[in-house]
């Protein structure tokens, strides 16, 4: 009777996993989704200061919340997860683990600080939180703090917390090892780049992109790495391609590749200095094959979801859209049978300024001097 | 002054080679000698209420310098580091460098343990994390009996640049941090010998000293004016006599005038002249008290106030042969907060005014034309050049060292806010660019308030004919200023001090005089030829005309 039992179980088992397992499984491919979004999380204010006025505060956090657990990703690496935490959180727990959360910017936890020396905050929070699905494991966890930051004050007051990059080491559910770095780079003020005084945030940029690719070489075996964040910058201003991209790859040790290019540019980076694109975000999500890998990972879908990340009334949840990838991992050497799929979508007559920050519709530069956006179809407009 | 841009180079490659064989002459840091170590407390308080306390630990030096003559020559100064930060509990932002006041006494030398508003600064709730160095100055510490050189040519300012230069050996042989600012501040003739001291800087030692901002106050820069605005109150018995006295005293000794000055005295100046002066044993306020009441006519002969006397063109031609502003270019990248109260009794607030014009008058010629460098500003941080000569007082030791200090202490706890990124804030910068009292008028008509209805109807109801013209404007301001003790005319002076020039001022009377909508008003009065007699736009026409006939401080529009 039980051996009975037993093969008809197992008979259930294989009908189901191969119903669940269609043109990859014949292939000997698996996959993995991840996700990465900006969850706007700054408070609306600060005793007296506004920090985030428009942002989604505690209930358009829970929509978050919510969107991230529907989209049903294996890796979801989150930035600027500062206050609302548990709003996400709350939404997450049944499915996921999480690694540390630091803080956020919050007056009772800021006692220590050295108010009547300002210059001398320094917030000890990173916002950055990576969950994964709780049949993946992490086995390996480090926090590093961008050895140079640049804006205590002005320029975007990125150096007012302890902005840098967390790596973990996964092993997904079919038990291959990624090796996934989540990071948020410093930013730019909206209102300095269209005067041209952004360019000691494009140098920090560059030296924290100089940092990474510094560390990732160091530790770099024969697992894929997958590099994902809010990386607040454009190939038509940043360095990133040959600071990064193009420096590893010169090792000859790995191949790296920005997974939006690839499906929706079809692999051609923008040029440095180039017309700034009208689809691309700081969000990035970029993976890396060493050459010595036994299996290797590629984009099999790339999605912008703007159409999806919305409340009720079509408004976006936050300031980013999500950028969700899903990866196709394949054995060394077998890269055939695999379709891959770039998705994007949009309402169309959404704003976006120079540096991809959406914008309000009535949204003027400081100082009134009119800008030139982008609409997201790839019109040009000026408004002055 | 005017400088062409070939001169400039010239000049600049002479400043070079000076400023080489300069450095050439400077020490290693074996010859900086600690000569005292003590913990002390400074206080933030006045008159012995002390309201805060900071320990500092306070490291006295010997260090080389040389004379004017080129002279090697040992002074001595200390470097004075709050003991939070000695300690390491606080980093250090940064170093001030300390020039100060008046001292006759000996026991008034900062390594005899006097402070002299450094403890004030430093002190204070907002206990700004710097490092304080401050030389003694030839005649103190260990030159103790020499002549000082009260507000002589550059002499205090080497001592003060290489003080700065062994503390900096010293807290490097220590590792004791820096930071990132250097603050240069004097107030009084502390003020004087720090614009020395960035003279000196801007002529040899630009490359290893920046100074990120200089402070001074109620100092005197042009001298003989100073000196005949102490002749042209000769008969008031408000004016404290002790520095007069003491200019002579430094003059007559170091210019080599030759002067027997107690036969220029009168009693009780002639025969206490050497106890008071040249003793060490009295300070400032035992003369400024023996001759209070007194006027400068009673304590000194005719021939030393009298300019067409021998001694006193003898005196001038020594203060025109040393003055300060005498082979200086200054490096406009630097950072100037003037200051002076608009009354002060001891030091008159035109020569203390003459320098910050010095800065706003300097410029040079580019192919584009002519290039203001320094533009005056009552507002912090908008220009290189912030000026403040609008405190109605004539109290220099009190109100105007309390002013002052102030605001020293505003700019040590807002300079590492205002310049962390390497920048001045891009924020505060925004804000503060444009802002202008044509500005402000323009904002509040943006808000709702008819700044040109309350104007006109003011002026309708306040004038005979209702014309509201300008000269009868300023007559009646005259007559609603007089129970504050100011005139028109010093009202137009502050503006001017604060940025704001006459022909702005005029531009603003056209605009709020005005009845049309709009800005041609203001535009039209710059522009219009022949204006109607007796219009606004005439007064206008005519003081621009003059203004430029007269190249006074209106270049930028004039060449526009």
């Amino acid at each position: 009777m039980n051996i009975m039992r037993q093969l008809i179980l197992s008979l259930i088992t294989v009908v189901a996993m191969t119903a669940t397992m269609p043109a990859m499984a014949q292939n000997n491919i698996s996959s993995f989704s991840m996700m990465t979004l900006n969850v706007d999380g700054l408070p609306g204010k600060l005793l007296f200061f506004t920090l985030n006025a428009d942002g989604p505060k505690a209930a358009g956090s829970k929509a978050i919340g919510t969107y991230m657990a529907a989209k049903d990703c294996d890796i979801i690496a989150m930035q600027e997860d500062f206050n609302y935490r548990w709003e996400i959180w709350s939404r997450l727990f049944a499915s996921y683990e999480h690694d540390e959360w630091t803080g956020g910017i919050i007056l009772e936890e800021m006692q220590d600080q050295d108010f009547i020396h300002p210059h001398h905050i320094k917030l000890k929070c990173d916002g950055l939180n990576t969950a994964w699905k709780r049949e993946c494991q992490s086995t390996a966890y480090e926090r590093v703090a961008w050895g140079r930051s640049f804006g205590k004050f002005s320029h975007a007051f990125d150096d007012l917390i302890t902005k840098g990059f967390r790596r973990h080491e996964f092993t997904l559910q079919d038990g291959t090892e990624v090796v996934v770095y989540n990071v948020h780079l410093d930013a730019s003020n909206r209102y300095d780049v269209p005067l041209g005084r952004d360019m000691k945030d494009r140098e920090t940029r560059l030296s924290q992109f100089e940092q990474l690719r510094q560390h990732i070489m160091e530790r770099l075996d024969n697992r894929p790495v997958v590099v994902v964040g809010d990386m607040n910058c454009l190939y038509y201003r940043d360095a990133l391609k040959t600071a990064f991209i193009d420096a590893i790859q010169a090792t000859g040790l790995a191949t790296v590749s920005d997974a939006w290019v690839e499906k929706h540019l079809g692999g051609a980076y923008p040029e440095l200095g180039s017309e700034p694109l009208a689809d691309e975000t700081f969000d990035k999500v970029l993976y890396i094959n060493p050459t010595n890998a036994k299996t290797v990972i590629t984009p099999t879908s790339v999605e912008v979801d703007k159409a999806g990340y919305t409340t009720a009334d079509g408004k976006p949840l936050g300031d980013h859209y999500p950028l969700i990838v899903r990866f196709a991992i394949i054995p060394a050497g077998e890269t055939t049978g695999i379709s891959t799929v770039a998705t994007s979508s949009s309402a169309d007559e959404e704003w976006y300024s120079l540096q991809g920050v959406r914008q309000e519709a009535d949204f003027t530069p400081f100082g009134g001097r009119g800008a030139i956006s982008i609409s997201r179809s790839g019109q040009k407009k000026i408004r002055k | 002054m005017k400088y062409n841009r070939s001169k400039r180079w010239r000049t600049a490659l002479l400043m070079a080679v000076a400023g080489f064989a300069t450095s050439a002459a400077q020490v290693t840091a074996d010859d900086v000698r600690v000569i005292n170590e003590i913990d002390t407390v400074w206080h933030f308080g006045y008159q012995g209420i002390n309201i805060y306390g900071r320990p500092i630990h306070r490291i006295d030096i010997a260090y080389p310098s040389k004379d004017l003559a080129g002279n090697p020559v040992e002074l001595s100064g200390y470097v004075a580091i709050p003991a939070d930060l000695y300690s390491g509990e606080q980093p250090v932002d940064g170093i001030m460098l300390y020039n100060h006041y008046t001292q006759l006494s000996y026991e008034g030398a900062p390594t005899r343990g006097y402070a002299m508003g450094e403890d004030y600064i430093i002190a204070n709730p907002l206990r700004p994390n710097y490092i304080v160095v401050a030389s003694d100055y030839y005649g103190f510490g260990v030159t103790e009996g020499r002549s000082q050189y009260f507000c002589y040519d550059t002499a205090n300012g080497q001592a003060s640049i290489d003080c700065l230069l062994a503390a900096r050996k010293l807290l490097h042989a220590r590792s004791i941090s820096q930071g990132r600012y250097l603050i240069n501040v004097g107030y009084s003739s502390g003020g004087y010998d720090a614009i020395a001291t960035q003279k000196l800087r801007d002529k040899y030692f630009s490359d290893q000293i920046t100074f990120d901002k200089t402070l001074v106050g109620g100092f005197s820069f042009d001298l003989r004016e100073a000196y005949d605005q102490f002749v042209s109150k000769k008969d008031d018995p408000n004016v404290t006599l002790a520095a007069v006295i003491m200019l002579l005293d430094s003059y007559n000794q170091h210019a080599g005038l030759g002067l027997d000055l107690p036969s220029m005295m009168n009693e009780p100046l002639a025969s206490n002249f050497e106890e008071w002066f040249h003793s060490g044993r009295c300070n400032t306020d035992v003369v400024n008290k023996a001759l209070a009441g007194m006027t400068l006519s009673a304590v000194v002969k005719d021939t030393l106030l009298n300019s067409s006397s021998p001694v006193v063109k003898k005196l001038k031609n020594a203060m025109k042969r040393v003055a300060i502003e005498k082979d200086w270019e200054p490096d406009t990248l630097q950072n100037y907060f003037v200051f002076c109260l608009l009354k002060d009794k001891a030091v008159p607030v035109s020569s203390c005014r003459a320098f910050a014009d010095f800065l706003a008058n300097y410029y040079y010629d580019d192919q584009d034309g002519s290039s203001p460098l320094f533009k005056k500003s009552i507002i912090p941080e908008k220009t290189h050049l912030q000026t403040n000569f609008v405190i109605n007082s004539d109290s220099h030791s009190i109100v105007g060292a309390l002013a002052f200090y102030l605001n020293v202490i505003a700019t040590l706890a807002a300079t590492p806010v205002l310049y962390y990124d390497g920048e001045l804030n891009t924020h505060y910068s925004d804000l503060v660019k444009n802002l202008s009292v044509m500005g402000i008028i323009k904002k509040l008509e943006e808000s709702g308030i008819d700044v040109r209805g309350i104007v006109q109807e003011r002026l309708a109801s306040s004038t005979d004919g209702g014309g509201g013209g300008l000269f009868e404007l300023l007559a009646m301001l005259d007559k609603q200023l007089a129970p504050t003790g100011f005139t028109t005319l010093e009202l137009l002076q502050i503006a001017d001090d604060c940025g704001l020039s006459l022909e702005d001022i005029l531009a603003i009377y056209a605009y709020l005089t005005s009845s049309e909508n709009n800005d041609a008003a203001a535009s039209r009065a710059m522009t219009q030829k022949q204006p109607l007699v007796g219009t606004p736009d005439h007064y206008l026409l005519f003081m621009e005309n003059w203004l430029k006939e007269n190249n006074i401080n209106n270049r930028e529009k004039i060449e526009k």
